[in-house]
């Protein structure tokens, strides 16, 4: 049996911004990402407002049209954390 | 060669030590910063500790040099005590950022429902330093193999990258602690030792450096 993980406030994060990144780099719409950051739409509006105040995510268009898009910033947020947490793993640290 | 004449050297490889740990610190400590994590928290600690324990430890082997004392008292004197008891915090803060989660509660409960431990210990550090400075070593030892099983268990089980030289840099620091414990009686063993150190904080400074510069 596994243990059931819980996400960390950053993980979550994370997700919601790899989530934004597309590899086509093409802007994503909002369903698009809640649906690949598996997230309900409260906690899911919320965290995204955050992240565009924050600079890390770009708002385009308005209304039915508007599409997300990942900064530098969030990138280099997103690099971060792939180092960080590959740290912890080689220290053999579940974080 | 002279049987002091190791001792320069040995000071200096601790000194080299006392960097690199000084340096996965500061790396554990963003790491924090930026994931929150308590462990990471509690691993930078212990690294913290560690240089603070190597710098002591540079800094009594320098005044012992400069002043000529006799090797036996830099084996016991406050320096090195000072250095067995950073050292020995450091691998207790180490253990713990591996038990949280598992056992955390419980060993937090060991401290926190104690009558003042130190009372006792204080009571050895006045009649036995010797014995109680063998005592940190032994009790370093066991935290560490503790933290080595851990280690090796995730190592096994997730092959994580750049786990593998921090699991040997930490199997490196318990076989210098066996040296410590076991054959610590002249300047050729304390370089020895030193060196093994180095060795394993030297590895594990490596994988910390790889990930960090990527």
């Amino acid at each position: 049996m596994t243990k059931e993980r819980y996400r960390s406030r950053v993980s979550i994060i994370v997700d919601v911004l790899k989530a934004v990144e597309s590899e086509d780099n093409e802007d994503q719409r909002l369903t698009h990402i809640m649906s690949k950051a598996n997230l309900p739409y409260n906690r899911f509006s919320s965290i995204l407002s955050d992240l565009v105040s924050k600079g890390l995510i770009a708002e385009k268009g308005s209304g039915e049209k508007k599409s997300y898009a990942l900064t530098p910033k969030g990138k280099k947020y997103v690099q971060e954390y792939e180092k960080f947490k590959k740290l912890s793993e080689a220290f053999g640290l579940n974080i | 060669m002279a049987p002091n004449a190791f001792l320069p050297i040995a000071t200096f490889v601790n000194l080299v030590s006392a960097v690199f740990t000084l340096i996965i610190w500061y790396t554990a400590y963003k790491a924090f910063r930026f994931l929150g994590s308590v462990k990471m928290l509690f691993l930078s600690i212990s690294f913290l500790l560690f240089s603070l324990g190597l710098f002591s430890q540079t800094f009594y082997a320098t005044a012992a040099l400069v002043e000529s004392i006799a090797l036996p008292r830099l084996f016991v004197g406050e320096g090195y005590l000072l250095y067995s008891i950073l050292m020995l915090a450091g691998y207790m803060v180490l253990a713990f950022a591996y038990s949280i989660g598992e056992v955390g509660a419980a060993a937090l409960s060991v401290f926190a429902y104690r009558k003042n431990p130190f009372n006792s210990v204080t009571r050895l550090f006045l009649n036995f330093r010797v014995f109680f400075e063998y005592g940190v070593q032994v009790f370093s030892a066991a935290l560490l193999l503790y933290v080595l099983v851990k280690v090796y268990e995730e190592y096994f089980s997730r092959k994580a990258s750049y786990a593998a030289p921090i699991a040997v840099g930490l199997t490196l620091l318990f076989i210098q602690l066996l040296v410590r414990i076991f054959d610590l009686d002249s300047a050729f063993d304390y370089l020895f030792a030193s060196i093994i150190q180095l060795a394993g904080f030297a590895l594990i400074f490596y994988a910390v450096w790889k990930v960090n510069s990527k």
